[in-house]
């Protein structure tokens, strides 16, 4: 089972790294087949061509006419070379090689100085090494005086010394001190050419053509006769090197001026012919029509010159044949400077091809013929071939290699999904069964360093198996590919592995069991928790100044001291990290502090809304923060208490009185029956019947005093439900009237009204509205002067959308309180009572006005009594409630 | 003649006081002082209406009520100092006809005794009511003859009152405002309606129940209208 599920495992790890491998083979394959070759000169270099631009028209893509333009450029330097190498059309290793002419081919005068001819294949060889002077450890030969270099020579030269004048071309005259060279047939004017003199000592002056040195030491000693000559030093070459006649070089030299030019002309000629040589062997190889798709035709003249071609039938074809030939190959550039002819289905310019012509004027004249033409049906493997087939492969794979990509990628993807989940789900199935083995519980960083082990592994032995990983054009393709995906593989499977692993072993939380840096951390926190201890208790027990202002110090002296010395000593790197590990640390503590305290905050906000339970946490806690949040868990408490000691007494005191009126009741039921029965006995005596009416009148009024002892309680202690409904205040108003019209009318009260003529509507619940307008009229009728009117008035107050009702009459008696006790009367026990009123009434329509978010108030002047009710009306109202 | 009247209360002077409020007015009365006494004399008695208190010693009323419910139909009034609104509504849905909180009006009592009594004997006689003939409870009204009788009792109501009656009576549960009623029996636009209506609405409630502040039929819908409730 264990077993299934951990080959499973690692069979979807495999496949999870095969879809890499298949994502970066595609990358591969088409990386290989998306590049193109690029010829210039003697180079060439591959380039990765965006293939949308290439897709449509190759033949008139840049790489195209750069290769064709190079192809162009190599034709003919081919023709040239071919000219200098060939006698007959065929290499001829005898050629006679004049090496002054051939190394000033490209002159723009013809060259006359001295020469030499040599066989073109010792020139050839000779160029391969370079031609080496005489002897080994001295390239040059020093001559012990002009007599030997003469002997050298073979010549012989009269040199004299002494002080000679010398008229200059302008002809003003100089006499300078020096050694004079007499040639044979040397007249006095040409002494001035010969003559290295020196003026001061020290200061050489050499004349450009013998280069002898003359040191004049007549100054020092006076004697104009004794002159030390400066033998020159000469490049010799050795003796080896001969020419077609079997000479040294120094036979064909007159002096060492002569001599030195031979030797230099000698040297670039084999230089130059070896190069050329390679030249023309790579191009023999190149542009023979079996290793090329390239046909070319040069004529070193309109009517006639060398032909230099590989075309092997072209003695049978006149230039028009030509014409039909190459048109006929698939891509042709026709070029004839001399006309200024130019045809082609190339993008290759005219100017390219002229210069590629002018440049080797000494050989092709202007009238130089050019066909260059590439069969592109490629009968043969080469560049052009080469190039065509990837870019053709490449657009034909493309649509292959993009779906392989995309199933790899959407793989590899859907596996970094799966592999979790099926991880995850596996270590809740078995659940405490799980084993956690061995691997699952070694350090961290030991993984870490088995990964990087087994990374280092892969490394070089890819490395050594494969070579460098890095690409490489000369491998086949799938030698490439493999290489890559091999590799590719082993790194995958190895960091998937780890990958999962580490995941695993989050998902165990075992991540950081038995980690070396985990676990040095806890030790250093249990070990050295005394200096935290140390630090917040010096913090806690410190002033707010001190606090504040004594960390602040702190912190400045030591981010400025680390400062001075990241910039101005030696230890950048340590200040650097001491620097990012302290303000670091500051950071932290700050966001600590400040997450603390908006912990704070919330608690006062919940506790503002009514959750009088909440606390903070504040064992964790330090200094002002600590003492912050206790305070605000206090207050919490505290407020807690007051509200439920509050709303308990409120209920006691309800219940209180409703039972102590029931208890009332019982005995008061009793009273009141008895008092009646005592009445129906037509009792004679006037006195006793007048005790019995003062007994009923006040057993009815103890009656009326319970209920409204017990309905002021649950009012007034917020005990009511209220069930709200719409009212129109005029019928509620005129109900009332009806209600009361007698009882007004037995004291001649009338009663006035004044209502708006819309209805006015309020939301409220009946029952208690009517209570408050049936109080407030009871009120009136108990209290207003006999015979005196009782104005109500309604009116709507539009601004703030509420309507009020006031009640006015003029009382029947002096009212020698104010408004507020009038409704508080009953709780303050004050003032005397009278009359039959239980002083309950007002007390009532006070708290159930209330009850209804509207204002209950009494004013008082003189004897005239108001009473004002304000309640609000739907419209700005109606939301609120339902 | 009178009906057996069954009066239980844990209170002997209460108990006492009714009997003789009962008695004057002809009834036979069997006192019971709790509610396993009640039970006990009901079932010895042929007992045509129940006064019971609510909290007693033994059993109280409710479960006295209960238990009577099981095998008796009678009225039963409940008598109780508890007048909050749920124990009326308790007592109510358990099956007491009518809910009287003490202290209570002598007088009252013995109207609603009687309105109860009624009620409970002509259930039977309801089917010779003709169409000209309406009943709401023991509220009747015989159009025909311009007749109202509350529980047998015929009740003097002028031309306004009655037909103010009858229109509520005639469209029981509907509610009607001040001004309506005045529109369709003065037959007149209601402008600028007092409080006429409402006054003749207090006369007859005043006339038709036993305790207008607590009307049975003719109820007040404050700040809406007045209206008479199906039965």
């Amino acid at each position: 089972m264990g077993k299934e599920y951990n080959l499973k495992r690692i069979f979807f790890i495999i496949l999870q790294a095969l879809s890499l491998v298949l994502i970066v083979a595609c990358i591969s394959v088409y990386n290989f087949y998306s590049t193109l070759t690029i010829e210039q000169g003697d180079d060439s270099y591959e380039i990765n061509v965006p293939l949308e631009q290439y897709r449509s028209d190759y033949y008139n893509s840049s790489i195209f006419t750069d290769n064709m333009t190079n192809t162009v450029y190599n034709i003919t330097k081919y023709a040239v070379i071919k000219h200098q190498l060939e006698t007959d059309g065929s290499y001829d290793p005898n050629k006679k090689i004049y090496i002054g002419q051939y190394a000033h081919r490209a002159d723009n005068n013809p060259y006359n100085g001295p020469d030499a001819a040599y066989y073109l294949k010792d020139l050839i060889a000779w160029g391969q090494f370079g031609i080496s002077t005489n002897g080994i450890s001295h390239s040059y030969q020093v001559f012990d005086s002009w007599e030997d270099l003469n002997d050298f020579f073979g010549q012989n030269s009269v040199y004299t010394a002494g002080t000679f004048t010398i008229t200059d071309e302008s002809g003003s005259t100089d006499d300078i001190s020096g050694i004079a060279e007499e040639g044979a047939d040397s007249g006095v004017k040409e002494y001035s050419y010969a003559i290295t003199h020196e003026i001061d000592e020290g200061e050489e002056l050499s004349d450009s053509k013998s280069k002898v040195t003359v040191f004049d030491y007549a100054a020092e000693d006076g004697n104009d006769t004794q002159i030390n000559i400066d033998v020159p030093m000469l490049d010799v070459i050795s003796n080896r090197y001969l020419s077609c006649d079997g000479e040294n070089l120094e036979y064909y030299a007159a002096d060492s001026y002569d001599y030195e030019q031979l030797v230099a002309n000698l040297e670039k000629s084999a230089t130059e012919l070896y190069t050329n040589y390679r030249y023309y062997l790579e191009y023999t190889e190149k542009y023979d029509p079996d290793n090329s798709n390239i046909r070319f035709y040069l004529r070193t003249g309109k009517n006639g010159g060398d032909i230099h071609t590989n075309l092997l039938n072209y003695r049978l074809l006149d230039d028009d044949k030509l014409n039909e030939t190459f048109k006929s190959m698939g891509s042709y550039i026709f070029a004839c400077p001399g006309d200024i002819e130019y045809l082609t289905d190339t993008l290759v310019e005219y100017e390219d091809v002229k210069e590629a012509i002018i440049n080797y004027s000494y050989y092709l004249p202007d009238d130089t013929v050019l066909w260059v033409g590439l069969d592109t049906t490629y009968p043969v493997k080469d560049i052009f071939s080469i190039n065509y087939s990837n870019i053709s492969t490449a657009v034909r794979i493309v649509p292959f290699i993009i779906s392989f990509a995309v199933i790899g990628l959407l793989s590899f993807i859907a596996l970094f999904v799966i592999i979790p989940i099926r991880g995850k789900n596996r270590i809740k199935e078995l659940g405490s069964r799980i084993k956690i083995q061995f691997y699952d519980r070694m350090p961290i960083e030991t993984e870490i360093l088995i990964i990087l082990f087994f990374g280092v592994v892969i490394y070089f032995m890819t490395m050594s198996i494969f070579g460098n990983i890095v690409w490489d054009y000369e491998k086949p393709l799938k030698d490439i590919v493999f290489n890559e995906c091999v590799t590719v593989f082993l790194y995958a499977f190895v960091a998937l592995s780890f990958f999962y692993h580490i995941l695993r072993r989050i998902y165990l939380h075992t991540l950081f069991e038995s980690s070396i840096l985990v676990g040095f951390a806890k030790w250093f926190d249990t070990h050295c928790s005394f200096i935290k201890k140390f630090f917040w208790k010096t913090y806690d027990s410190a002033g707010i100044a001190i606090r504040t202002w004594a960390l602040y110090l702190c912190f400045l002296i030591f981010n400025t001291f680390w400062a001075c010395m990241l910039f101005f000593s030696k230890y950048t790197v340590i200040s650097f990290l001491v620097l990012l590990l302290f303000d670091g640390a500051c950071g932290i503590l700050l966001f600590n502090r400040n997450v603390e305290r908006k912990r704070i905050f919330d608690t006062i906000n919940r506790i503002n809304e009514g959750e009088f339970n909440a606390k903070v946490e504040t064992s964790k806690m330090h200094g002002d923060n600590k003492t912050f949040a206790e305070t605000v868990n206090n207050v919490g408490d505290s407020i807690r208490k007051a509200v439920e000691t509050s709303s308990k007494d409120e209920k006691l005191k309800a219940d209180l009185i409703t039972n102590v009126s029931h208890d009332i009741k019982t005995p008061l039921t009793s009273i009141i029956n008895y008092v009646d029965l005592i009445k129906r006995e037509n009792i004679d005596n006037e006195r006793v019947n007048n005790y019995i009416r003062i007994l009923d009148e006040k057993s009815q009024r103890l009656k009326q005093l319970t209920v409204d002892l017990v309905e002021a309680s649950k009012i007034t202690s917020g005990n009511i439900t209220l069930e709200i409904s719409r009212i129109n205040m005029q019928e509620l108003i005129y109900q009332a009237q009806g209600e009361f019209e007698e009882k007004y009318d037995s004291r001649g009260l009338t009663l006035i009204l004044s209502l708006p003529d819309k209805p006015v509507l309020v939301d409220a619940d009946p029952r208690y509205l009517w209570r408050v307008i049936e109080n407030l009229m009871q009120n009136a009728y108990k209290y207003a002067l006999q015979d005196t009117r009782v104005y109500l008035d309604l009116t709507i107050n539009e601004e703030n959308n509420t309507m009020s009702l006031s009640l006015k009459n003029i009382s029947d008696r002096q009212l020698n309180i104010n408004a507020d006790e009038l409704t508080e009367r009953f709780i303050r026990g004050d003032v005397a009572r009278n009359s039959e009123g239980s002083g309950l009434g007002l007390s009532i329509v006070k708290s159930l006005v209330k009850a209804h978010n509207g204002i209950f108030d009494i004013y008082l002047d003189g004897d005239l009594f108001k009473a004002t009710v304000t309640l609000p009306t739907p419209e700005t109202d109606a939301e609120e409630k339902n | 003649m009178g009906a057996k009247i069954l009066v239980c209360d844990d209170d002997h002077e209460i108990v006492d006081a009714i009997e003789i409020y009962l008695l004057q007015e002809g009834f036979e009365v069997i006192k019971a002082y709790d509610g396993v006494e009640a039970i006990e004399a009901l079932k010895n008695n042929e007992i045509q209406l129940l006064i019971i208190d609510v909290m007693m010693p033994r059993m109280d009323g409710i479960h006295a009520i209960l238990k009577i419910r099981e095998s008796s139909s009678i009225p039963i009034i409940i008598l109780s100092a508890k007048t909050e609104d749920p124990d009326k509504i308790l007592g109510l849905n358990i099956g007491a006809d009518d809910y009287l909180p003490k202290p209570f009006n002598p007088l009252e009592l013995v109207a609603r005794v009687k309105s109860q009594l009624r009620r409970y004997t002509k259930l039977g006689n309801l089917s010779a009511d003709s169409s000209e003939i309406y009943r709401v409870g023991g509220l009747v009204i015989h159009d025909d003859t311009k007749e109202v009788f509350v529980d047998d009792e015929p009740v003097k109501l002028t031309p306004i009152e009655y037909n103010i009656l009858l229109l509520l009576v005639k469209n029981q549960g509907r509610v009607f405002s001040i001004d309506q009623i005045y529109e369709k029996i003065w037959n007149e636009q209601a402008i600028g309606a007092d409080n006429t209506v409402a006054v003749h609405i207090r006369h007859i409630r005043e006339k038709i129940e036993i305790n207008p502040r607590e009307p049975r039929y003719l109820k007040v819908v404050w700040g809406v209208g007045y209206k008479v409730d199906k039965v």
